[in-house]
């Protein structure tokens, strides 16, 4: 405390006594040490991680961008095949002649071909997306 | 009062700290032992006698001067830096941006429950700390920081981020109404 802080008020020196005594340590200083080290870990550690550069953000993200416009542009070609096939089926219908063309259900047994097909299909596309991730 | 901290000389602390800012843990750990007393008294009276959340926060606040141990310029006394940085953890922890320049003296007398204190059952410190409840914050606080954390007045006015004369200011106001209110002691005595 500077000199001119100083008084002579008796108010002064009986707040000055009043004061409480001095805590003791109690592990306190153990504890805050432990705890400076893990800082000074924590702080190391963010040292040491290489920031990613800006343009290998964007690079990134220009990939998954054209990915998922390949995806879209797939699954676009292949709802209009669906469509097309469609619109071919009743137009084939529609024109036959002599009513020689029907829709017929096949029997259940004539779908098992494509099931198997569509099975196998499957599982390459979702181990094939399992590989990229 | 006698901290741990007066007993060490200035120069034993500047030895320290410059041990310590070269990476020295156990040289930190002499700081952090010399001025522990002072920094967790500071943050209790702030924290209104809470003592685990003050020394939580006297924690964080011995690992922010550590982090940030080069900052120190050394233009003022280390627990002078130590008292600011408790004091702007304080008002982290409790969302405020600064000290109340003023605060209802009768709330703060609901608040605050003295008996904290180990000496609390001494004529003396009982009765200066039920006198303290009836300033208002930011006088108790001017109150603490001088005489009892044995800062001078500029040391106190740059922890409580006020002007000189302002702390002072509040420190003759505390001290009008602590003279009332301490009238029975006789303050002779005390010297």
């Amino acid at each position: 405390m500077n000199e001119s802080d100083f008084s002579d008020d008796p108010l002064d020196a009986l707040l000055r006594a009043s004061a409480p005594e001095p805590l003791p340590d109690g592990g306190f200083v153990a504890r805050t040490m432990t705890a400076v080290d893990q800082a000074e870990r924590a702080r190391a550690t963010q040292r040491r991680t290489t920031p990613v550069a800006p343009i290998v953000i964007a690079r990134a993200l220009a990939a998954e961008h054209r990915r998922h416009e390949g995806e879209a542009r797939l699954w676009r070609w292949a709802i209009a095949g669906v469509v097309a096939g469609f619109v071919l089926l009743v137009a084939a219908v529609a024109l036959s002649p002599d009513d020689s063309v029907t829709i017929a259900a096949p029997a259940p047994q004539q779908w098992y071909p494509l099931c198997l097909l569509l099975a196998f299909g499957a599982v390459w596309y979702a181990w094939r997306e399992s590989r990229r991730n | 009062m006698q901290f741990d901290a007066a007993a060490q000389s200035q120069a034993q602390i500047a030895g320290w700290l410059a041990r310590a800012r070269q990476g020295d843990r156990l040289a930190f750990a002499r700081l952090v032992q010399s001025h522990q007393s002072r920094v967790r008294l500071q943050l209790r009276r702030l924290t209104q006698g809470d003592a685990a959340l003050a020394d939580d926060l006297a924690q964080e606040t011995f690992v922010q001067a550590w982090l940030h141990l080069n900052d120190f310029r050394g233009d003022a006394r280390l627990a002078t830096w130590l008292h600011r940085i408790a004091l702007t953890r304080f008002l982290q922890h409790v969302r405020r941006p600064q000290l109340p320049l003023e605060w209802n003296a009768d709330e703060a007398s609901e608040v605050h429950e003295p008996g904290h204190d180990p000496r609390a059952a001494e004529g003396l410190t009982r009765d200066v700390e039920r006198a303290l409840q009836a300033l208002s914050e930011i006088q108790r606080l001017a109150v603490v920081h001088c005489f009892h954390l044995d800062l001078s007045h500029a040391e106190a006015a740059q922890v409580l981020g006020l002007p000189l004369g302002t702390l002072k200011s509040h420190l003759d106001r505390a001290k009008s109404r602590l003279r009332e209110l301490l009238g029975a002691w006789n303050p002779e005595s005390a010297t």
